[in-house]
């Protein structure tokens, strides 16, 4: 079976400085693979690179989704092309309530699939049970997108987009940080609640902790924009007791 | 008592001399009339145009009252309900005299030397229905020049839904008299062709716990000011100006706002929201004055502008002038581009640029139509001016 997501080769740049020295990896329907890596190890711009943000040149290697290159797609498009990532801060934005957001996002990714469009009715029964799921109240539906939310709610609010959008593969970004441990198992839950055959997911960390609530299939070492090791679960069990020290010593060496 | 045609004369004699307001006046500045408007209009119809066809607010709300001024003249009235009459200004030369005692814009002797219609509204009690007063002008070559005094007696409340339209030259001088405890809403729709030249001036005065809100959108028009001066003569009385400008190629756009805390234990409020594309030009000037005996005043100012193109240009000018020595008044100015990191916050949740976009301005917009939450069929009227924003925004894309 091919992968869900290829990532071969890739070399990227921000403001001509090289972040990705080659990464390649590969994730399968149904599989959910954790990378870990210190600070500034490029864990945050393969997030990006992957979601198609502005200032993140390939350079070299390329990105498959379901076989279809990234490079050079949109965000928008990679949105309806099934890519998802839960942003590490997800941004407020005043004026704009979440409910309209997330109606607007729903409906512009089923256009863009060539889906029909939900009527506002529905929309809201559909949103409401999903909400429900994630012990989001009506209320936070109401508010302006994340604005005023906690830390927790944002993460919540971040699962939640994930899934309305039923994307085929999502991109956790640190979606850790920030969460005291009930706010953390609550999170945890939601993704695991969305784990599937269909669907991939890459959960993006510094720390061993969620992946004690989100178990991987397999475990990734980032450091200095390579992946240096790969390995099972218990992969990150020995990274705790042992730390960064030894990969990142690696990779300067 | 001077005569009202003496007024007249007297303000054509000053308006030969002195013209119209140029740069030579501070609070002018910005907006230099006596290079863009011609030195005197020839122009003005005496005829009602019959069958024109009026976008207005209320074309939805069933029980509204309306006015509507074509080419600076007042058509046909309906029956008013109790509370609400209307007179001729003509009668009331003390009315003019006594706004324009100490204040002296030259646009104030412009408006007089040409005016067309002046009216005074009296409202004695709550009015429940809402208001429109329309003004719409059928050609460029026509020009409107109007001048309405309100007086809210004790207790009395309005909500008032002003709205220009077409073409031409717009002139409006408003003078508000709030007694005590009276409450006007107050809603300034601005969407005439992007030829017209609108200068509305609003002069509110304010007796002991009168409320004056203010909510003015302008979304179009070649060259507009939007001015609105509030006294507040006693204590309890309260002002909220809220102002969304959005203009696009050459227009040009002048909000000013001179908050006069005369009185001590008074309030106020500004708030203005800019949104600026091509070469569009937007100018913010609020003046907040806290006179020597006025303790306790609380005043705040914010403006905010948000530049969608490099050539636009955006002029701000807070001040604040405070002679009293207990008060809490804060002003605050941004300007700023869309963000670019909710931009792709939008995009990567599969929302296209443009309507991304859209949706950040609309955000941008919407604590001012918020605004409108406690007016007379104020959902209504939220939802009619957030699609003409809409309607701005895909044409302005």
């Amino acid at each position: 079976m091919s992968a869900l997501l290829e990532i071969k080769n890739l070399h990227v740049s921000v403001a001509d400085t090289e972040i990705l020295k080659g990464l390649s990896l590969s994730v399968s329907a149904g599989e959910v693979h954790a990378i870990m890596g210190p600070n500034g190890s490029g864990k945050s711009t393969l997030s990006y690179v992957l979601a198609g943000r502005d200032g993140y040149e390939i350079t070299n290697g390329d990105i498959l989704l379901n076989g279809v290159s990234l490079k050079g797609m949109n965000p928008e498009d990679r949105a309806i092309a099934g890519l998802f990532l839960a942003f590490q801060y997800p941004l407020e934005i005043p004026g704009v309530t979440n409910m309209t957001f997330l109606k607007t996002s729903v409906n512009a990714v089923r256009r863009g699939r060539g889906e029909e469009e939900m009527d506002a009715a529905s929309f809201l029964r559909f949103v409401r049970e999903k909400a429900k799921a994630l012990r989001l109240d009506d209320d936070m539906l109401k508010r302006p997108l994340n604005v005023g939310f906690s830390g927790g709610e944002k993460k919540r609010n971040e699962i939640l987009q994930m899934s309305v959008l039923e994307p085929l593969m999502a991109i956790l970004d640190e979606t850790d940080s920030g969460l005291d441990i009930d706010a953390l198992k609550t999170v945890a839950e939601g993704v695991n609640a969305l784990r599937d055959t269909q669907r991939g997911m890459l959960v993006i960390t510094h720390y061993q902790r969620l992946l004690d609530y989100i178990k991987p299939d397999i475990v990734h070492i980032l450091a200095g924009g390579q992946i240096v090791k790969t390995g099972s679960a218990e992969l990150a069990l020995e990274l705790e007791k042992s730390g960064y020290a030894d990969y990142v010593g690696e990779v300067v060496a | 008592m001077t005569s009202f045609n003496h007024m007249q004369q007297e303000a054509k004699e000053i308006f030969a001399a002195n013209g119209w307001p140029n740069k030579r006046n501070e609070d002018w500045h910005y907006t230099d009339l006596s290079a863009r408007l011609p030195s005197s209009f020839q122009n003005q119809s005496l005829e009602l145009s019959e069958d024109v066809r009026l976008d207005k607010l209320t074309c939805d709300i069933e029980d509204a009252l309306q006015l509507d001024f074509i080419n600076g003249l007042l058509t046909e009235v309906e029956e008013l309900p109790d509370g609400l009459e209307i007179s001729a200004l003509i009668d009331h030369p003390e009315l003019v005299q006594q706004s324009d005692e100490d204040v002296t814009d030259p646009l104030l002797y412009a408006n007089l030397a040409h005016l067309e219609t002046g009216i005074v509204i009296d409202v004695s009690q709550v009015i429940e229905e809402p208001m429109e007063i329309h003004f719409h002008n059928t050609s460029s070559e026509e020009a409107s020049f109007v001048r309405i005094v309100f007086r809210l007696a004790e207790g009395a409340s309005l909500t008032l839904l002003e709205s220009h339209s077409g073409w031409g030259h717009t002139q409006l001088v408003s003078d508000v008299y709030q007694h005590e405890d009276s409450m006007l809403r107050h809603l300034r729709l601005h969407q005439a062709e992007d030829t017209q030249v609108s200068l509305l001036l609003n002069r509110v005065s304010l007796d002991a716990r009168a409320q004056y809100h203010n909510v003015a959108i302008s979304l179009s028009g070649g060259l507009g000011r939007l001015e609105t001066r509030v006294t507040f003569n006693a204590p309890g009385s309260h002002a909220g100006l809220a102002t969304a400008l959005l203009s696009r190629g050459k227009q040009h756009i002048d909000i000013t706002t001179r908050l006069n805390h005369l009185s001590a234990d008074t309030t106020s409020d500004t708030v203005a929201r800019t949104i600026l594309d091509d070469e569009a030009c937007g100018i913010f000037q609020g003046k907040v004055i806290v006179h020597q005996d006025a303790q306790r005043v609380e005043a705040t100012q914010k403006s905010d502008a948000l530049m969608l193109s490099a050539d636009a240009m955006m002029n701000v000018k807070p001040e604040l002038e405070i002679y009293a020595d207990d008060v809490a008044c804060a002003h605050g100015s941004a300007i700023g581009e869309i963000d670019h990191e909710a931009l792709f916050f939008l995009r990567s949740r599969g929302i296209g640029e443009e309507a991304a976009r859209i949706m950040l301005v609309e955000g941008f917009v919407s604590e001012i139509l918020g605004r409108l939450d406690d007016f007379a069929a104020g959902a209504v009227l939220q939802e009619n001016l957030l699609k003409r924003v809409a309607t701005f925004l895909k044409k302005s894309a």
